[in-house]
């Protein structure tokens, strides 16, 4: 038991004083001659051994009373561990994780936490040095060394709120222990959180933390500035986009799921999506969720300009308002510019080499949920621009024999500068292989044509697993197989080459090889016609031919900027530059920390002096009186009757 | 309170003038040896008509009623009642409780005056009266006097005693019931703080003889409220173990013994048709003596 006014207990020694007052009163004697003896004889004895039973109870209800007086004057409080007196040094954790924002009323959880810990600082000793931390999932220290001022540290914490930040309790423990070791362990550790039961998670490293502070007699306390039993908190805890990448006017499916992390069923929730400008471009509702239940719902939005956006997903606010809305960037980019590059652009386009990659890129839009926009053009090999990569975003060389001289410059360029490129042998054998003699195209597969010959043998393509991903969409069975491609006639190349073997033929014998060393390129061992194999025919030929080109649109990775910048769909930084709440954060359903304590942790766990709820302790959020308080004020209230009651009774009383 | 020559100051000037109007009439029918203002039990022949008595053989025949005789043919001797003088003994407590004095006057003083002033009344009335002090183990009574000539030698008395025995008042008081004139009233002042088992068993034999009984409990204003609150030491007047109290603590019970003391006395008076008054010292005397003889008038009537 502490007292914030301990000099008062000095007044508990007025308890002499009715002590005093009946020894001095038995010195006083008044001697009467008297002639009514036998009256007093009679009545004496009698009222004596009452009266004197009577003045005892009286006076040990008077010194009662003035004990108790003295003890209210003293304002009693809860005990704070009496280390705080003798070591000195207090490390004070607020947890300041997502959690913390959630407001049940005026009071966010955080604002709760602040004024425990100020009452717990009022009841420190004068000589208690404080060190103020706030901790998520880790700990930061805010003030070092500090008085045990409840305003400074009050204005401290003023300054900071929440973070979208999951708490984790070994955070505190571990920082507050790290600090007390320089202190040769003299200090205590005070941590003030909700007591989400996910913080407490990582039992084994909890125990071995209170095992070291046990070890060291470093008392940890835990106030939990929880008072409500229930809480309801919807949250949005994922938005993904269900396409790897999104083009203007292309419809973009986006999965959102919310998540009831209170104690209470949820209604209908609507949710809706917002882009950059903090338009809405979709909306749904959701049917309730059970607590500890999630929901998904997919809306669809289709995107008009291109360059990175915030796509948010919001819901009605709450409680806890940092949940309510998750956002992440997409990239939304304009179709792909795909030229097919020929030798003659003459005659009808059916009879162009590129006829089939044309046709297979036509369809516009989504073809599947990959389903990529492309825009394609012919150009003539010996017309194409210099600046070839302002034109186009993935160039198919279709049946070329030889690549020009002058336009090699050009397509080495845009190949550096992330243009995709793909080369499809010409139905012709010899010219085929004299593709292959080319120096441009020794650059990007060397020593292809040492160990290229045109075979003629029917062959089918192995079947799935792939590697590629290209082709990795294949793995599942659902999304069809490779299974009737034959080809008739192919450009055999032996293995030894230093590139990505994409798709390959039964024999081992590649169909597709993919080479990004320098820049994405691909080359196919048939050309994609009817002319050597049945392709062009086979169910999966379009979205091969999609995706081959999606692939080649898309940056390198190993040296573009989605690696040191925002990858695309990767969350980003929301309003205030904090991020998203880790879904964990929002589950709010009230856990038994208690139950880990006993249950898990064991003997060091009931070591862990842990108040719950604490509603002692947040004085300015009820009436500034301690339950030690009330007890005192209700033992006077019960003594008074007494008193009067025997006082009242006492013989010589009118 | 003087003594010797001073005698005088025991009558109460006050209280004897108040006294004096009411006068001090025989409660019982009192049987004297003079015609006074009493009235006799022996019907006379006087001026105050009692009663009509069928005569007998032997009566006188003046004293026939004749217009008796003829409205109703029959003799009859008309009788009346005969004023007479009677004998007031008046017997005083002389313990040493008696001494006992919360204010100017003892309860002994009191008593002497009291005495005084009935001696003084009943003798103005031509009446006889005597005087007795008890609780001394030499219970003597005066000589009776019967003229107001003799008051002096009452008063005298009165002046010299001493409220210094401690011997039962029972035993003395018994001692002179046989020298009790019957038909007499006999007054008893004291504060009957003895065994008052004793003499209460007396009382019949004094009724028996056809005397009038009136026992005056004279009580100090102390000894009725009992004001004593703090640590007291109570010394006893007649030689008892003192006691040290607090006053404060007893004051109720001790006024409720006293209650139900007076209250026994009371009843057991009451039983043998004595008339019984207690009487605070404290209070003036004129008041309390014509309050109590204004009681006596009222029942003559």
């Amino acid at each position: 038991m502490d007292f914030l006014a301990p000099t008062f207990l000095w007044g508990g020694l007025a308890v002499c004083i009715p002590l005093l007052l009946h020894l001095l009163r038995r010195q006083q004697t008044t001697v009467v001659p008297w002639a009514a003896h036998r009256f007093l004889h009679a009545v004496s004895t009698k009222v004596r051994r009452r009266t004197r039973l009577r003045n005892f109870i009286l006076l040990l209800i008077r010194c009662l009373a003035l004990l108790l007086l003295a003890l209210l004057f003293a304002q009693p409080s809860k005990n704070h561990k009496d280390g705080y007196a003798t070591s000195g040094k207090v490390l004070v954790f607020v947890d300041q994780s997502g959690s913390m924002a959630y407001r049940d009323g005026q009071r966010s959880r955080y604002d709760l936490a602040g004024l425990a810990a100020e009452e717990a600082v009022n009841q420190m000793p004068e000589e208690t040095r404080l060190a103020l931390f706030l901790y998520s999932d880790k700990a930061s220290m805010l003030v070092n060394d500090m008085p045990p001022d409840a305003q400074l540290l009050a204005r401290e914490l003023r300054k900071y709120e929440p973070i979208q930040q999951e708490s984790d309790i070994t955070a505190a423990l571990s920082t507050g222990l790290s600090a007390l070791k320089e202190r040769d362990f003299s200090g205590d550790l005070l941590i003030l959180t909700d007591a989400q039961a996910s913080a407490w998670t990582r039992v084994s490293e909890i125990q071995k933390l209170l095992a070291e502070a046990k070890a060291n007699e470093v008392s940890v306390r835990v106030i939990n500035v929880v008072d409500a039993d229930t809480s309801a908190n919807l949250a949005v805890t994922k938005i993904q986009p269900l396409s790897d990448r999104q083009f203007v006017d292309a419809v973009v499916p986006v999965k959102i799921e919310v998540l009831n992390g209170g104690d209470d069923n949820s209604k209908r929730v609507r949710v809706q999506l917002e882009l950059s400008s903090g338009v809405s471009v979709a909306e749904g509702w959701l049917d309730p969720i059970k607590p500890g239940e999630s929901a998904e719902l997919v809306l669809e939005f289709t995107p008009k300009t291109e360059g990175y956006h915030v796509l948010t997903a919001l819901i009605p606010t709450d409680g806890l308002s940092l949940d309510d809305s998750r956002s992440i960037g997409i990239e939304v980019r304009s179709p792909i510019r795909l030229g097919i590059v020929e030798s003659f652009l003459s005659g009808p386009e059916r009879e162009r080499h590129g006829f089939f990659v044309s046709a297979a890129a036509t369809p516009y839009g989504r073809v599947n949920e990959r389903g990529t926009p492309i825009k394609s053009r012919f150009l003539q090999v010996n017309q194409m621009p210099s600046n070839l990569a302002d034109h186009y975003d993935v160039l198919v060389l279709a049946g070329l024999s030889n690549i020009p001289t002058a336009s090699q410059p050009a397509l080495r360029e845009f190949v550096r500068d992330g243009g995709g490129l793909w080369v499809l042998p010409s139905g012709n054998p010899s010219q085929a292989l004299e593709l292959l003699n080319q120096p441009i195209f020794k650059a990007w597969f060397p020593g292809i044509r040492s160990r290229a010959v045109v075979q003629d043998e029917r062959t089918g393509v192995t079947e799935a697993p792939y590697d590629h991903p290209i082709v990795g969409y294949w793995n599942n069975e659902t999304a069809g197989t490779f299974r009737s491609l034959t080809a008739d006639k192919w450009l055999k190349v032996e293995g030894g080459l230093d590139v990505d073997e994409v798709l390959s033929f039964k024999n081992q014998s590649p169909l597709l090889i993919a080479n990004e060393a320098s820049g994405r390129v691909l080359f196919s061992t048939v050309p994609l016609n009817n002319a050597w194999s049945n392709f062009p025919r086979h169910p999966q030929f379009v979205p091969l031919v999609q995706r081959c080109i999606d692939w080649l649109s898309s940056p390198v990775s190993k040296e573009g900027w989605n690696e040191t910048d925002l990858d695309a769909n990767a969350e980003i930084p929301h309003a205030g530059f904090s991020v998203n709440m880790p879904p964990r954060e929002s589950q709010l359903k009230a856990e038994a920390v208690n139950e880990i304590l006993n249950r898990h942790l064991g003997e060091l766990g009931k070591a862990v002096d842990f108040d719950v709820p604490s509603k002692g302790l947040l004085s300015k959020a009820g009436p500034d009186i301690s339950s030690a308080t009330l007890w005192l004020i209700a033992g006077l209230l019960f003594l008074v009757p007494f008193e009067l009651m025997f006082a009242g009774r006492r013989p010589g009383r009118t | 309170m003087s003594t010797d020559h001073q005698y005088l100051d025991l009558l109460d000037p006050e209280a004897v003038n108040r006294a004096s109007s009411l006068g001090l009439y025989a409660r019982l029918v009192v049987e004297g040896a003079k015609v006074g203002e009493h009235r006799s039990p022996q019907k006379g022949f006087a001026i105050e008509f009692a009663q009509h008595r069928e005569y007998g053989a032997g009566d006188d025949v003046r004293h026939l009623d004749w217009k008796a005789h003829a409205k109703t043919d029959r003799l009859f001797i008309k009788q009346y009642e005969q004023d007479t003088n009677f004998v007031l003994q008046i017997l005083v407590d002389c313990t040493g409780s008696m001494n006992f004095s919360s204010g100017k006057l003892s309860k002994f003083d009191f008593a002497r005056v009291l005495a005084a002033t009935l001696s003084h009344l009943v003798l103005s009335q031509r009446d006889a009266v005597t005087l007795g002090f008890i609780g001394n183990g030499q219970p003597e009574l005066l000589p009776l006097s019967d003229t107001p000539g003799r008051l002096p030698l009452i008063l005298n008395a009165l002046a010299n005693a001493r409220a210094d025995g401690a011997l039962s008042i029972a035993e003395d008081f018994k001692k002179l019931t046989t020298r009790l004139a019957r038909r007499s009233i006999t007054i008893l002042i004291s504060d009957l703080l003895q065994n008052e088992e004793d003499l209460l068993n007396l009382f019949p034999d004094v009724r028996y003889q056809n005397s009038e009984l009136l026992v005056l409990h004279v009580m100090d204003d102390a000894e009725l409220s009992f004001p004593y609150k703090g640590k007291t030491r109570f010394e006893g007047l007649e030689g008892e173990v003192p006691l040290t109290l607090t006053g404060g603590e007893l004051a109720e019970a001790y006024r409720e013994a006293v209650k139900a003391h007076s209250a026994k006395l009371q009843r057991a008076c009451e039983r043998h048709d004595v008339h019984y008054v207690l009487i605070n010292s404290s209070n003036p005397l004129s008041e309390s003596l014509s309050e109590y003889l204004t009681f006596r008038r009222r029942l003559q009537r």
